[in-house]
């Protein structure tokens, strides 16, 4: 048995860093084999190899932490602080997309008619799906906090019981949003008022998905009882991403569904 | 000298350590009293009422009829070619209401 003397976990040796950088390359290779009309084989078959290696990498972090008892307490600690920074970074990244819709929507272009929304462009009501899509996901964010303190007390059967109606609601924002970009009426190419509408929608549902992914995996851990009312951080982590989406789409809501169909 | 040094990063990692875990049972309890009442009531209350008013005004948006096709140089811009199908249709085209330049909707 190794004796380990500092609190830090000294990982062992894992080929999945290596091989996720190189599949990172490959999507991103994919990606620009795509913009150049090749077909996009090359960008699903290594976005699929990412998905893949990714969940092996995490795979043995769950085995670590749970089964070996690696994570010590100085190590979770570190696991929060490294989510928090994380999570720091996605907000700078929807950051940038509300600095473009702010700036082309305070700044009327003679191209766009002189007006925001744009001049032939028809918004979405704010008060039919996308208010909708608020409801479930605030809706979502006290389910989650009911599950997450139904572990405290360690309920374990409520517990995965409100996790799968978060992860639902989840599903069921997902779901919406489509049926939604199906029946716009405009289009990403519609303007910049489109451009950005897609890309910050588009990338806040991408977050969802993800978010969503990272629920139910909490889900499968709570039933094979790795989770204790002492011990979940990856829940916990999964939690603050998702209450995370859950603010980013108020914000958007407010902005671009909101402000934006004025 | 390296039982020192262990010590101190041990208290060094260790530092303003705070879980979730830290709250007291009972006060986990009270809390989960009131998430559960909400869950109970106001989750699926809201998302009926919300739900069923949304369904409302999609179905009185249905009924208008679509606004006649008129090109502008800012809407439905088309520098480059979409790499799939024949390159001139989004990836979530409705057919019924956006357009294609030169050519108006698809769906009459």
């Amino acid at each position: 048995m190794t004796v380990r003397f500092t609190p830090f976990h000294l990982v062992d040796g894992s080929p999945w860093p290596l091989l996720s950088a190189l599949g990172a390359f490959g999507v991103v290779g994919g990606l620009m084999s795509m913009m150049h009309q090749h077909l996009f084989g090359t960008l699903f078959f290594y976005g699929g190899l990412i998905f893949l290696l990714a969940s092996l990498w995490w795979r043995d972090v769950d085995r670590e932490s749970s089964l070996l008892g690696f994570h010590t307490k100085g190590v979770q600690k570190n696991m929060y602080s490294g989510m928090i920074w994380f999570i720091m970074s996605e907000v700078f990244f929807f950051l940038g997309f509300f600095w473009t819709f702010f700036h082309s929507g305070l700044n009327s272009v003679i191209d766009l008619g002189m007006e925001w929304p744009p001049f032939g462009v028809m918004v979405l009501n704010p008060y039919g799906v996308p208010l909708l899509n608020t409801a479930v996901l605030i809706s979502s964010g006290i389910t989650v906090t009911c599950s997450h303190y139904s572990l405290l007390i360690s309920d374990f059967n409520s517990c995965s019981i409100w996790l799968a109606n978060t992860v639902f609601l989840g599903v069921l924002f997902t779901g919406l949003q489509y049926m939604e970009y199906l029946e716009s009426s405009f289009g990403m190419n519609d303007s910049v008022y489109g451009s950005i509408f897609f890309m910050a929608t588009g990338f806040h549902g991408f977050h969802v998905i993800i978010g969503s992914i990272f629920l139910f995996i909490s889900f499968l851990r709570i039933l094979s009882g790795k989770l204790s009312p002492n011990r979940h951080v990856g829940f916990e982590c999964a939690i603050w991403y998702w209450h995370f989406v859950d603010v980013v789409w108020i914000f958007l809501y407010a902005c671009i569904y909101g402000w934006g169909s004025l | 000298m390296s039982f020192l040094l262990r010590s101190h990063l041990t208290r060094f990692a260790l530092r303003n350590v705070r879980q979730s875990s830290d709250v007291s049972f009972e006060s986990a309890q009270k809390t989960m009293k009131l998430m559960r009442i909400l869950s109970l009531t106001v989750v699926p209350f809201s998302i009926i009422a919300v739900g069923v008013n949304a369904y409302m005004i999609e179905v009185e948006h249905g009924k208008h009829a679509v606004p006649e096709y008129k090109e502008y140089s800012h809407i439905g811009i088309m520098t480059k070619k979409y790499p799939w199908g024949d390159g001139k249709h989004t990836l979530f085209h409705n057919s019924r209401s956006q357009g294609i330049k030169g050519k108006g909707y698809d769906e009459q």
